[in-house]
């Protein structure tokens, strides 16, 4: 089943990476996704509400209804967490792209050759 | 500070009329946590104080903005017909076929029959008016289809907010 939803995008595979650490709003996900991409991945507010709306229709995430920090926080916020589902999801991705590093790396080429 | 707060109300302001460009459902779940995000954003790129970092900042939302409305207007075009209820997808899976076999069968040879009065036309020309007129009948109504399937959605979700 999880298998049915791979590849998953950079952006998705990001968003679901956050949300593994625990529940969070969009501004919180888009600083993470920068901050854990080493600012390579930088998700604009239309790319991360698509992505975030495909993941809703696919039951990958859902929407919750606890606040963190109810005093500290606006309320206007909506915060996402992940489902059952999108946890498979990322499990099997990051499966699939390790095995992918690891067949990389057992070629000739990518051993010899250092990133720079 | 002041200066600030402008700019980023006048953002806010050019942003939300971007924000229509993406399809109404779209629009309605996400464009108040959008507009926040945005507001966030551009919080932070104005604390940093260089014009370098806001235009940065507008180069990457006009991209962000001009690329996800693209994708969010194809999905729309894309989705089922009849997500939300099978028996709908069905109904109108069975109606196309049925009104073209009618279209074909009955209204175009009427329509030539309306339309030449009683004068006997020959059955070549006959047919080939008949084929014109259900063409023509044909083609209103895969527009007008068009139309309404665009439409229900939409008028569906008027109802439910205004009730």
């Amino acid at each position: 089943m999880a298998k049915n939803f791979l590849p998953l995008t950079p952006a998705v595979f990001h968003i679901l990476l956050t949300l593994a650490d625990g529940e969070a709003h969009g501004y919180a996900m888009m600083q993470e996704v920068a901050r854990r991409s080493g600012g390579t991945v930088r998700l604009g507010p239309g790319t991360l509400y698509g992505a975030i709306s495909r993941l809703l229709e696919d039951q990958l995430i859902e929407e919750s209804e606890e606040r963190p920090d109810p005093d500290m926080d606006d309320s206007r916020r909506r915060y996402y967490r992940l489902t059952k589902l999108g946890g498979q999801v990322l499990a099997a991705e990051t499966e699939r792209l390790s095995d992918l590093v690891k067949a990389a790396r057992s070629t000739k080429v990518v051993r010899k050759l250092k990133p720079v | 500070m002041a200066a600030g707060n402008l700019s980023i109300q006048y953002s806010e302001r050019v942003y939300n009329a971007l924000l229509s460009l993406y399809p109404f459902h779209f629009r309605v779940r996400f464009a108040p946590e959008m507009l926040q995000l945005f507001r966030d954003c551009c919080r932070d790129a104005l604390e940093k104080g260089q014009v370098a970092v806001v235009v940065a900042f507008w180069l990457r939302l006009t991209r962000d903005v001009f690329v996800s409305v693209v994708r969010e207007r194809g999905r729309e075009l894309m989705r089922p017909v009849g997500a939300e209820h099978p028996l709908v997808g069905i109904v109108d899976l069975l109606l196309i076929p049925s009104m073209v076999t009618a279209n074909l069968i009955a209204l175009g040879p009427i329509l030539t029959l309306l339309v030449r009065g009683s004068a006997k036309l020959p059955l070549d020309q006959f047919f080939m008016t008949s084929g014109f007129f259900s063409v023509a009948i044909g083609t209103l109504a895969v527009v007008a289809s068009v139309v309404v399937t665009k439409l229900r959605p939409t008028v569906r979700l008027w109802v439910k907010l205004s009730a």
